[in-house]
C-alpha cells in the first residue's frame, strides 16, 4: 500500500507519496492556471511494478478559499488514482483467472 | 567337403566297446558291433566321436572303422578312459576315471598308442582289473602326443565332488595341468564348479569367466546308442568349427562362444532371416565366385586396396532398403545374385524392411558426434516418429516464444500510443465547469455491438457442410434423417433472415443516434460562449481521465508482458528413448539472457533494472531504440526481432546428446567415446536382423576396441547376422568369427576366399592378413594357458 497525502498550498497541489512511513516521492502541481497532471501520471507508471494500490488522503481542502473549485480538482484527482488502482486490481485479477482456468482444465472428465 | 564357414556339431568323445569287460567286470552291456555304432552315429548327426574304453584301447574297433572311412562319415579320435590316481596329502591315493583324447586318426596311432598301454601295464605285472595310472605315468607314457586330458567324475557329480574330501589344491592343479575341457555329468553343477573352482585359480586365471563342459553319452550298449548306461535321456553337446582335434582346442579356448547344448544349437540356428551367400559373377576385375555367409559374425579382412569395401557394398547394395545408400560402390553387378536363409533360389536382390538392417559406414560413427548430427541415430533406431514429436514440440516452444515478443512489442505500442497524449485541464477549465450554463450531452452509441459478418460466416459455413453431409452416401441417410437436415436447413436460413434483420435495426438506430448526437453539437454550437465553454472544459476533464484510464491500462497490461519475458525460461527438453538404457536429448539451452537481450535493445538499456523500467524510458524518450531514428512500431518489432535471433536459432537446430543414464551424457564427451556408446546402442535394436559394419576401429579406443567392442559383438553375433570389415586381429579372433573372409588383390584381380579360425592351415592366413595377427593369437593362448595355438 502506498499512502498519498494530497494538500493545497498556495494554488499549489503538492502530493507526497510514501510507503512504510518513509517518504518516497514528492509532486508539485500548480492549479492557478493549466492543470498539468503529467508528473502524476509518470510518477504513479513508475511505482506501477510494485503493484501496490494507493491510499488516499486529503488535506486543507475545506479550508481553503476556492472550495468548489479545489473539491472538483480533489474529484479529478481522486479518479485519477481511482482508475490506477483498477489497472492494479485488474492485473492481479488476470493471474488469478488464468491460474483458475488452469485447475478447471486439469478438472476435467476427459 | 569342408565347410565354408564355422557350424555347429555333435560331438560324443566318451563311447564304450566291449573292451570294458575285459578291464572291468560285466562293465559292458550286449555286444558291441561297429557298424551299428557308425549307423547311429549318422543317425543322429554325431561327427566327432571316440571310442574310451577302461584302460584298454579297442584296436580292432578303430582298424575296423579306419578302414571302412569315407568321407563325411563321422570322424574318431582315438580315446582311452583311464583311472588316474591322484596323491592327497596324507600320500594316500583318490582314483578318479579321465578320459585321454589323442589327436591322431588312423589304425597305426591306434595299435602304437594300444600297445603303449598294454607294455605298461603287463612290464609291471598288473593284471587287467586292476589297472590305473598316475598323473606322472600318463605324461612319461604319452609325451609324443597331443591329447586332451578329460576328468570325468564317475559316479560323482563332477571332479571337484571327486575331491572333496581331499586337498582343493591337488585338484586344483589337475585343473591347471589340462589342456582340455571338463566332462561335465550333471548340469546343475556348473556354476557350483566354476565358483569353487575359480575361488583357487592363480590370478592369471581369474578372469577367465567360462569353463569348457561338455556332456558325453557314456554309452555302454551301442543297440541303445545315445542312451548311457544310467538309462536317462542324453543329451548331445556340440562344438563350433570343424569334426577336428583343432576344433576341440578351440573349444577349450573359447567355450562360451565353441560349446552349446544341442538344444541351444537349435535355438541359434532359428534366425527367421540372413543373408546365406552371395554368387558374385561378371564383375569387372572380380573373379567369380559363391561366398556362404554365417548367420552370426562374418569379418572381411585382407589388405589395402584388396577388394573388402568392395564385397561390403556389393552386399549392401543387394539389399533392397530404402534407409541406406551405398555410394561408393558403381560397377556392374546386375549378374551377381544373393539368397537369404529363407529362400531356396538366388536373387537380384533381398528385401530388408528398414529396421532390420543397420548400415554403418567406415568413419560414420564418429562423424555422427563430430557433426553432431545425433538424429541420424534416432533414424537408425526406428524412432522417427517419437523424433517428429519431440522436434513439432521443440517448434511449438519457438513459436510459443515468438509470440511473446509480438505480444511484448503489441504492449508496448499501446502502452506508447496511450502515453503520448494531454494529461492536462486548461486555466479556467474547473471553473467553466462550475458555471451555471448549459449544455446537451452527447448520447453513447450502442452498447456491445454485434459482429454480423462473424455470424454471417458462422451460418454460411454450416450450410455448406450440411449439405456436403446431406450429399455423402456413406452415412446412408433415411428419408426421414433427410428430412431432419432440410429442417436443419430451414433454421439455418431463418437464423440468416435473422442475423440480417438484427443487422438491420443496429444501422438504423446506429444512424438515428448519430443523427441525434448531429443535432446536439450543432444546438450545443448555438448556446452561449460559456455554456460552449463548459462544455469543452467537460470534454477536456473526461478526455483526462479516459487516458488516465487507458495508460494505466496499457502500462499495467505491458508490465505484465515484459514481466512474463524477465522470468521466462527457454530451456526446452525433448526425450526420445532409443532403448533401455539410452535416450537422444534434444535440448535449447536457457543460457542467452533473455532479459537481457530485451534491455540491449535500447540505448538507454540498463540491464540492472527491469524490463519495465527500462522500456518506460523508452516511452518517455521515443528515439533510444537502439540504431534506429525514432519509435515505430515496425522498428521495435525488427529491433526485436534481431536481437533474438540467436535465441530463436536456438529451437531450430537444438543441441543434441546421449544421455546414458548412470554412464552420464555423450556432452563434453570425445567422439571416439561416444560412438563406443552408439555403437552398444545400435546393436541393441530388437527388430534388426542384420548388423553390417565398415571398419568399426577407426577412431575406437584400443581399450574399447579390445574388450567392449568384442564383447558386444560376442554378445550380438548369436542375435543377429553380423558382416563387419575388419583389419583389427581382436575382432577376428576373440570376436570368435564363425565366418572369415580373405580378399585378395592379386595382379589387378580381386578373389575372395572364406577361411576358418579352426583350421591350421588357414590360421596363417588370418595371420598375415591381420596387423598383429600373430601376436593376438599368442596372447589368446597363454591367456588360457594353453600350448601356443601354432607352434604345433
Amino acid at each position: 500500500m502506498i499512502k498519498v497525502k494530497n494538500k493545497f498550498n498556495d494554488s499549489i497541489l503538492e502530493i507526497t507519496f510514501s510507503k512504510e512511513s518513509e517518504t518516497k516521492k514528492e509532486i508539485s502541481i500548480p492549479v492557478a492556471t493549466d492543470v498539468n497532471f503529467k508528473m502524476l501520471v509518470d510518477y504513479l507508471l513508475e511505482v506501477m511494478p510494485e503493484n501496490d494500490k494507493l491510499e488516499i488522503e486529503f488535506e486543507n481542502f475545506d479550508d481553503q478559499e476556492n472550495v468548489e473549485k479545489l473539491g472538483l480538482i480533489k474529484d479529478t484527482i481522486n479518479e485519477i488514482y481511482e482508475k490506477f488502482n483498477l489497472s492494479i486490481i485488474n492485473e492481479s485479477n488476470e493471474n488469478v483467472t488464468e491460474e483458475e482456468t488452469g485447475e478447471q482444465d486439469d478438472d476435467l472428465p476427459f | 567337403m569342408d565347410n565354408k564357414y564355422s557350424d555347429w556339431f555333435k560331438v560324443d568323445l566318451h563311447i564304450h566297446t566291449d573292451y570294458s569287460n575285459q578291464t572291468k567286470t560285466n562293465d559292458y552291456d550286449g555286444t558291441f558291433d561297429i557298424s551299428v555304432l557308425k549307423n547311429k552315429l549318422i543317425v543322429n548327426e554325431v561327427k566327432l566321436f571316440s571310442l574310451t574304453d577302461h584302460n584298454i584301447i579297442n584296436s580292432k574297433a578303430y582298424e575296423d572303422y579306419y578302414n571302412e572311412y569315407s568321407e563325411g562319415d563321422p570322424i574318431l579320435l582315438i580315446g582311452c578312459e583311464f583311472d588316474i590316481k591322484v596323491k592327497q596329502n596324507n600320500d594316500s591315493f583318490l582314483t578318479y576315471h579321465t578320459l585321454l583324447i589323442f589327436n591322431e586318426t588312423d589304425s597305426i596311432k591306434a595299435n602304437e598308442i594300444s600297445g603303449i598301454i598294454e607294455t605298461h601295464f603287463t612290464a609291471n605285472g598288473i593284471d587287467k582289473k586292476d589297472r590305473n595310472l598316475t598323473i606322472d605315468e600318463v605324461f612319461e607314457l604319452f609325451n609324443p602326443y597331443q591329447f586332451f586330458f578329460i576328468p570325468h567324475a564317475d559316479g560323482h557329480k563332477n571332479i571337484r565332488e571327486a575331491h572333496k574330501k581331499a586337498d582343493i589344491s591337488v585338484a586344483q592343479k589337475m585343473v591347471l595341468l589340462m589342456e582340455c575341457a571338463h566332462e561335465k555329468v550333471k548340469e546343475k553343477s556348473v556354476q557350483i564348479i566354476n565358483a569353487g573352482f575359480d575361488k583357487f585359480k592363480e590370478p592369471d586365471f581369474q578372469d577367465k569367466e567360462d569353463e569348457a563342459f561338455l556332456n558325453f553319452s557314456d554309452n555302454h550298449n551301442c543297440n541303445i546308442y545315445p542312451i548311457p548306461k544310467s538309462g536317462n535321456p542324453h543329451e548331445f553337446y556340440c562344438l563350433k568349427g570343424e569334426p577336428t582335434y583343432e576344433t576341440l582346442r578351440f573349444a577349450s579356448i573359447d567355450p562360451l562362444s565353441r560349446i552349446r547344448k544341442q538344444s541351444d544349437v537349435d535355438l541359434l540356428k532359428n534366425v527367421d532371416k540372413y543373408i546365406s551367400s552371395i554368387k558374385i559373377d561378371t564383375i569387372n576385375d572380380v573373379e567369380n565366385c559363391e561366398i556362404e555367409f554365417s548367420p552370426n559374425l562374418n569379418a572381411i579382412i585382407g589388405g589395402a586396396s584388396s577388394g573388402k569395401s568392395l564385397l561390403f557394398n556389393l552386399i549392401g547394395k543387394k539389399i533392397e532398403s530404402n534407409k541406406h545408400k551405398f555410394k561408393r560402390y558403381s560397377k556392374d553387378d546386375s549378374n551377381t545374385l544373393i539368397k537369404s536363409s529363407n529362400s531356396q533360389s538366388y536373387q537380384s536382390a533381398l528385401h530388408f524392411n528398414s529396421d532390420e538392417i543397420i548400415y554403418i559406414n567406415q568413419g560414420d560413427i564418429v562423424n555422427y558426434f563430430e557433426e553432431g548430427d545425433l538424429t541420424k541415430l534416432v533414424k537408425e533406431s526406428e524412432k522417427n516418429e517419437e523424433l517428429t514429436i519431440a522436434e513439432d514440440s521443440i517448434k511449438s516452444k519457438r513459436l510459443e516464444l515468438s509470440n511473446e515478443f509480438d505480444e511484448f512489442v503489441n504492449r508496448f505500442d499501446e502502452f506508447n500510443n496511450s502515453y503520448h497524449q494531454d494529461f492536462s485541464v486548461q486555466e479556467g477549465d474547473f471553473e467553466n465547469i462550475l458555471s451555471n450554463s448549459f449544455y446537451i450531452e452527447q448520447i453513447n452509441s450502442t452498447t456491445n455491438p454485434i459482429n454480423f459478418e462473424e455470424k454471417k460466416i458462422l451460418l454460411n459455413e454450416i450450410s455448406s457442410n450440411t449439405e456436403t453431409l446431406k450429399e455423402d452416401k456413406v452415412f446412408e441417410f433415411t428419408d426421414e434423417e433427410i428430412s431432419t437436415i432440410e429442417q436443419f436447413e430451414r433454421l439455418i436460413l431463418e437464423k440468416k433472415e435473422l442475423i440480417q434483420h438484427k443487422k438491420n435495426i443496429q444501422i438504423k438506430r446506429d444512424d438515428f443516434i448519430n443523427d441525434v448526437n448531429n443535432i446536439i453539437t450543432l444546438k450545443n454550437s448555438q448556446l452561449n460562449s460559456t455554456s460552449r465553454a463548459k462544455n469543452a472544459s467537460n470534454e477536456r476533464k473526461n478526455n483526462l481521465i479516459t487516458s488516465c484510464d487507458k495508460l494505466f491500462n496499457s502500462a499495467s497490461k505491458f508490465h505484465k508482458s515484459s514481466k512474463k519475458l524477465e522470468d521466462y525460461n527457454y530451456q526446452t527438453i525433448e526425450n526420445i528413448e532409443i532403448n533401455d538404457s539410452v535416450k537422444l536429448i534434444l535440448e535449447v539451452e536457457n543460457n542467452i539472457n533473455l532479459s537481457n537481450t530485451i534491455i540491449e535493445c535500447l540505448n538507454i538499456g540498463n540491464i540492472n533494472n527491469s524490463i519495465y523500467v527500462n522500456y518506460l524510458n523508452l516511452v518517455k524518450d521515443n528515439s533510444q531504440i537502439k540504431h534506429k531514428n525514432e519509435y515505430s512500431k515496425q522498428n521495435l518489432s525488427n529491433k526485436i526481432t534481431s536481437s533474438t535471433k540467436t535465441i530463436i536459432d536456438k529451437f531450430n537446430s537444438p543441441t543434441s546428446f546421449l544421455d546414458y543414464g548412470e554412464n552420464g551424457n555423450s556432452k563434453n564427451k570425445s567422439p571416439g567415446y561416444n560412438s563406443e556408446m552408439y555403437l552398444k546402442t545400435i546393436l541393441q535394436q530388437e527388430n534388426c536382423k542384420l548388423v553390417m559394419i565398415d571398419q568399426p576401429e577407426d577412431n575406437l579406443g584400443n581399450s574399447f576396441k579390445n574388450e567392449d567392442l568384442i564383447k558386444l559383438l560376442r554378445d550380438y553375433k548369436f542375435k543377429k547376422q553380423i558382416i563387419i570389415v575388419t583389419h583389427n586381429p581382436s575382432i577376428v579372433v576373440y570376436g570368435d568369427a564363425e565366418n572369415i573372409i580373405l580378399a585378395k588383390n592379386e595382379g589387378e584381380k580381386i578373389s575372395y576366399e572364406q577361411l576358418v579360425l579352426e583350421r591350421k592351415e588357414n590360421q596363417k592366413l588370418i595371420i598375415d592378413n591381420l596387423d598383429g595377427g600373430k601376436y593376438i593369437f599368442d596372447m589368446r593362448s597363454r591367456k588360457y594357458n594353453i600350448k601356443k595355438l601354432l607352434n604345433s
